[in-house]
């Protein structure tokens, strides 16, 4: 069955409505496809998110939050 | 102790526990993971910098995200930092199990991913993965409401057919476009 996605319909499958100024209602009608689409971008991202931060960042940090904002 | 909880402490804290999205968001736009980690440094040395100028009890994301992408661009335009291995740097950060019930494999997904437009990209992760609102997302690339949600559109459309381009390309129809002066997104 042909679908059509209106590109004026932008929340993503799974999105808090919140967070749109759409209805929400057309997120009812997405594929399976849109949502995989949508369920992987959050995998994606949650996945680098929740790594250990590299040691130089790390280190960054750690020396940033010994002293005062301003004066790096 | 309650200095742990003075305004700048808490801005600070703030910002240190917003590092990883904001690696997240540097990786997605980069493509390149130790792009992505000198792009975050950058980043949080000039957050840091003008910390004071940030106003409590706005959003934080999208200030550090204005930030990484401005720096992203700039660094850009310079031709200080080039794209390698897009596909393949990007995606071979994800280990390789199939899901349980045969959805598409991570792995697959970011290299599709990885072959969008930038403005595409950072679209899709800043609405559809990191939370922020349309306007947030429109103020952090500094175009139109109505341009985050066309790139967003598109990005979802060509994921589509990169994905599985038999069961995308009947689902997904090209509306008709009307010019939209606030649209800056053409030839995209």
């Amino acid at each position: 069955m042909t679908k059509i996605i209106d590109p004026e319909s932008s929340q993503m499958p799974g999105q808090d409505p919140k967070h749109t100024d759409d209805s929400g209602e057309e997120a009812e009608q997405l594929s399976d496809i849109d949502r995989q689409i949508a369920e992987n971008l959050r995998k994606l991202y949650q996945s680098t998110v929740e790594e250990e931060l590299p040691p130089k960042l790390q280190d960054l940090l750690d020396r940033l939050q010994s002293q005062e904002p301003g004066n790096e | 102790m309650s200095d742990t909880f003075t305004p700048d402490a808490a801005t600070r804290n703030e910002l240190v526990a917003l590092v990883p999205e904001l690696r997240a968001f540097a990786i997605s736009l980069s493509r390149n993971p130790s792009t992505a980690d000198d792009l975050v440094q950058e980043t949080v040395l000039k957050a840091w910098a003008k910390l004071d100028s940030f106003e409590p009890g706005t959003n934080m994301r999208a200030w550090l995200f204005t930030i990484l992408r401005n720096t992203f661009y700039s660094d850009a335009r310079k031709g200080k930092r080039e794209v390698e291995d897009v596909d393949g740097a990007y995606a071979a950060r994800l280990s390789q199990k199939p899901d349980h019930d045969g959805r598409l494999a991570l792995r697959d997904f970011a290299s599709a991913f990885a072959m969008l437009p930038d403005e595409q990209r950072e679209a899709l992760i800043l609405i559809g993965a990191s939370g922020l609102s349309y306007e947030d997302a429109a103020q952090t690339c500094g175009c139109a409401i109505g341009t985050i949600k066309s790139r967003v559109n598109r990005g979802r459309a060509r994921l589509a057919e990169l994905i599985d381009p038999a069961e995308a390309t009947p689902q997904v129809e090209a509306a008709p476009q009307i010019a939209d002066p606030a649209n800056q997104d053409r030839g995209r």
